[in-house]
């Protein structure tokens, strides 16, 4: 307990040092503000769910007790096991590698890391929702209290138990750098994939007539899959107080001992893979570094080299600033998946709009936004520039180039990949769709172009004086709060005036008027842009040293 | 007298806390210059205002005459800096590093690559071209700034705790190429906890403690006034425990051991 007392003071002082350090005041209000709306929305939900429960208690068949729990009980599988995998990218509550310094054996390690995940956000936010709803549909139903404690009990320990195996399986797994980037790549783009392949499906069915999941998903399969749930604990409960209201004790206390036998097994791997594997460093996985972490990205310097209109330093920075997009996660990841997003939003979307809607044709509507759409994948790169440069950013300061030219290196480099993407999405568009208009292919071009100037803009401005470290290996996001909301008013106020030099003139039957007008507002960003990269690049000089500290801490 | 390294009253403050205190100090070109002084005693940020990371509160510096605020692109133009922990992008590779070095300095593609191949052999990296920097160990990330610190032929070198990390043969051979560009007329600056490699390496030395200078000058006559004995034999390390370390050394026994 000594142990464990030690690591939650270590904890607190980390969290309250955390909240000490952050760079304003708006940010520590806005982290509290998010757990107070995490713990309503946990409240609104467990209330919510055993209304819903109860009326279809109320109204429903015979087995409406296991069908109510069944659905409610798998989504909180769902939430502690799989969440935190995709939230947390396999990181635990309690890093156990630090740990090994100390004095504890492997056992203490694994209770240490188990009794972290009964605290962490994701399952605090479920507990009340379970009770709700079992309550709900058990006590109500008239079954005894003491098995509805008991099976609620179990069922959580369970959950939570395998939420910290999978998490340790991840981590061993994916323990190599090189293997948990391309693991989180091919993740997300699957889920991406799958998540869209319904809506694409349902159009073709219903195009034939047929009902879209029978005919997508064989009921062999179905029922497959049905008997397959049957053997998990979220199946296994809802079993459980059915029979404890259907007055079956024998059956309630079988659920009850196979629950068990789930929570024992996933004690036994979670603690083998930390007593053997876990901890046994990385030379299994670091023999093929090597090999793994071949370097990609290495025509991004030859391409900027032929840029010799630039200065010398311009294309370094540039060249650098391209590799590290190539070579991010999330970079790679709006490249491979600008293509699925082109052909839903040709397959998909454009059915859906009317012919002339707003005074475009669908396709070239279709277009522009894409090419709009396109613009907004390098916001977070413009918004938060130096997010991945960590101790790197020194390397910046110590060299004899002027700051503007670094922030304009910064800037190429951007413009260079989303140019990348811009033109990956509308090749493949052209390629489903047809060509588009002339005026709507210029028109969609030019939007692109003014859509990223002026968050170039904002974004160098705002870069230096709110950067938040951020993963290159994630996907996710996590940028000042304030910086958010200006971002937000950017991008309101992007998609309104370029909107509406698309639209109005097209509405007006003066398709040509779009583009011109589009070019003038181009050639007022580029002005803009000039002049303000003097004050930009002296805004980060006067941020050097705020920047050097929190990129490097 | 041609000076290298000048400060006249460098200060900085962090809060209430002042790092550097009133700093004077003149290092001559071509020397290889010592700074010593404990844990926190203000090496490091004296380095990181003399390098542009850090500006000063007060006071001024001049790195070959070129002032540090107002004249920082040609201070850094002449200078090469190895930081006490590492300023490198670690999503490059060690070569694409020194590339991005190279242009940064306005060198020419061919020389680069020339230039890297070399120091990239000599550092025994060679066979981790294709290696991001993030998969190298903390030795060979020092060897890399070592590498990126000489590549665009500075006139003045700033070494934070270069060898700390760095394997014995590695740091002999750093150590003669610090030596043949103190013979080349380079002015080094080195900061090292390990004052055997500062006894070896520099003809001058400056100790600060507290922020404030306490010796300063060539290390022949800072060993005479080290204390007794014949001053071909009294060693740095005596020279240095008794500026900053006496009042410790005293104490340095614990209570539960006796």
């Amino acid at each position: 307990m000594q142990k464990l007392g030690g690591l939650i003071w270590l904890r607190s002082k980390m969290w309250w040092h955390g909240l000490r350090s952050r760079t304003t005041a708006a940010d520590t209000a806005v982290a509290v503000i998010l757990a107070v709306v995490a713990a309503i929305l946990s409240g609104a939900l467990a209330v919510a769910l055993s209304f819903i429960t109860h009326v279809g208690l109320r109204d429903g068949t015979e087995d409406a007790v296991r069908v109510a729990t069944l659905v409610v009980f798998w989504m909180l599988g769902f939430l502690a096991v799989v969440m935190p995998v995709f939230f947390g990218f396999g990181q635990p509550q309690v890093p156990l590698r630090r740990l090994l310094v100390f004095p504890f054996s492997r056992w203490s390690l694994y209770r240490i890391s188990l009794a972290s995940s009964f605290v962490s956000g994701v399952n605090l936010f479920w507990y009340p929702v379970l009770v709700a709803v079992s309550f709900v549909a058990v006590i109500v139903n008239g079954a005894p209290p003491v098995y509805w404690c008991a099976a609620v009990l179990v069922f959580a320990v369970c959950l939570v138990v395998w939420c910290n195996t999978v998490l340790i399986i991840v981590q061993w797994v994916l323990r190599k750098r090189s293997v948990r980037e391309v693991v989180v790549l091919v993740g997300l783009v699957l889920v991406v994939v799958v998540s869209m392949l319904p809506a694409m499906y349902q159009e073709e069915a219903e195009e034939r007539g047929q009902e879209w999941f029978g005919s997508l998903v064989p009921k062999p399969v179905t029922s497959a899959v049905v008997r397959m749930a049957a053997v998990f604990p979220p199946t296994i409960v809802a079993r459980g107080l059915e029979a404890a209201v259907l007055g079956e004790p024998g059956a309630g206390i079988a659920s009850l001992l196979w629950l068990l036998l789930w929570t024992g097994g996933g004690v036994a791997i979670g603690y083998g893979i930390v007593r053997r594997n876990l901890l046994e460093g990385e030379s299994s996985a670091g023999a093929q570094a090597s090999a793994a972490t071949r370097s990609s990205g290495g025509a991004a310097g030859w391409t900027i080299e032929r840029l010799t209109i630039l200065p010398a330093e311009v294309r370094a920075v540039a060249a650098k600033e391209l590799r590290y997009l190539l070579r991010s996660t999330v970079g790679k990841f709006n490249l491979v998946i600008m293509p699925v997003f082109v052909v839903v939003m040709a397959m998909v979307v454009a059915r859906d709009l009317d012919d002339a809607f707003l005074g475009l044709d669908r396709v070239s509507l279709v277009f522009v936004g894409l090419m709009i759409y396109a613009s907004m994948f390098s916001n977070n790169f413009l918004f938060n520039a130096y997010a991945w440069e960590g101790a790197g950013v020194q390397s910046f300061f110590l060299s004899p180039a002027g700051p503007e030219r670094i922030v304009f290196g910064k800037n190429v480099g951007v413009w260079i990949y989303n140019t990348l993407l811009g033109l990956e999405g509308a090749v493949i568009f052209v390629l489903v769709s047809g060509m588009p208009p002339a005026t709507a292919l210029l028109g969609g071009c030019l939007a692109f172009v003014a859509s990223i100037l002026s968050v170039t803009i904002v974004g160098n401005f705002l870069s230096p004086v709110m950067p938040v470290p951020r993963d290159i290996s994630s996907i996710t996001n996590s940028p000042s709060q304030t910086a958010v909301l200006a971002t937000f008013g950017v991008l309101i106020g992007n998609a309104l005036v370029i909107g509406s030099l698309v639209a109005v003139p097209a509405l007006l039957g003066a398709k040509w008027l779009g583009p011109l007008l589009l070019v003038l507002l181009i050639a007022a960003e580029i002005v803009l842009y000039v002049v303000m990269l003097h004050p930009s690049g002296q805004l980060l000089e006067s941020r050097r040293e705020s920047l050097i500290e929190t990129l490097q801490a | 007298m041609d000076l290298a390294i000048e400060t006249r009253g460098l200060r900085r403050e962090f809060g209430d806390v002042v790092a550097v205190e009133g700093l004077d100090l003149t290092v001559e070109t071509g020397t290889f210059f010592g700074f010593l002084g404990p844990n926190g005693a203000g090496k490091s940020t004296t380095i990181k205002m003399l390098t542009g990371l850090l500006g000063p509160s007060s006071g001024s510096g001049r790195i070959l005459g070129h002032d540090v605020v107002a004249d920082s692109v040609a201070a850094k133009k002449v200078m090469g800096v190895v930081p006490e922990e590492s300023a490198l992008f670690e999503r490059l590779t060690g070569p694409e590093y020194l590339r991005f070095v190279g242009r940064m300095y306005g060198m020419a593609r061919a020389m680069i690559d020339a230039r890297s191949t070399e120091l990239l052999e000599l550092m025994g990296l060679q066979d981790d071209t294709r290696k991001l920097i993030v998969d190298y160990s903390h030795g060979m990330r020092k060897k890399l700034s070592i590498s990126a610190a000489v590549i665009h032929e500075p006139r003045v070198l700033f070494l934070d705790e270069p060898f700390e990390g760095i394997d014995a043969v590695s740091s002999q051979l750093v150590r003669s190429v610090l030596n043949q560009l103190v013979t080349t007329g380079v002015t080094i600056f080195l900061t090292s906890h390990i004052l055997e490699i500062v006894e070896k390496l520099c003809s001058h030395v400056a100790i600060i403690h507290r922020g404030q200078l306490v010796a300063d000058g060539p290390l022949v006559q800072l060993r005479e006034g080290a204390g007794e004995g014949d001053s071909e034999t009294r060693s740095l390390e005596q020279l240095f425990l008794s500026l900053v370390g006496g009042d410790r050394l005293e104490r340095g026994r614990l209570s539960w051991l006796e």
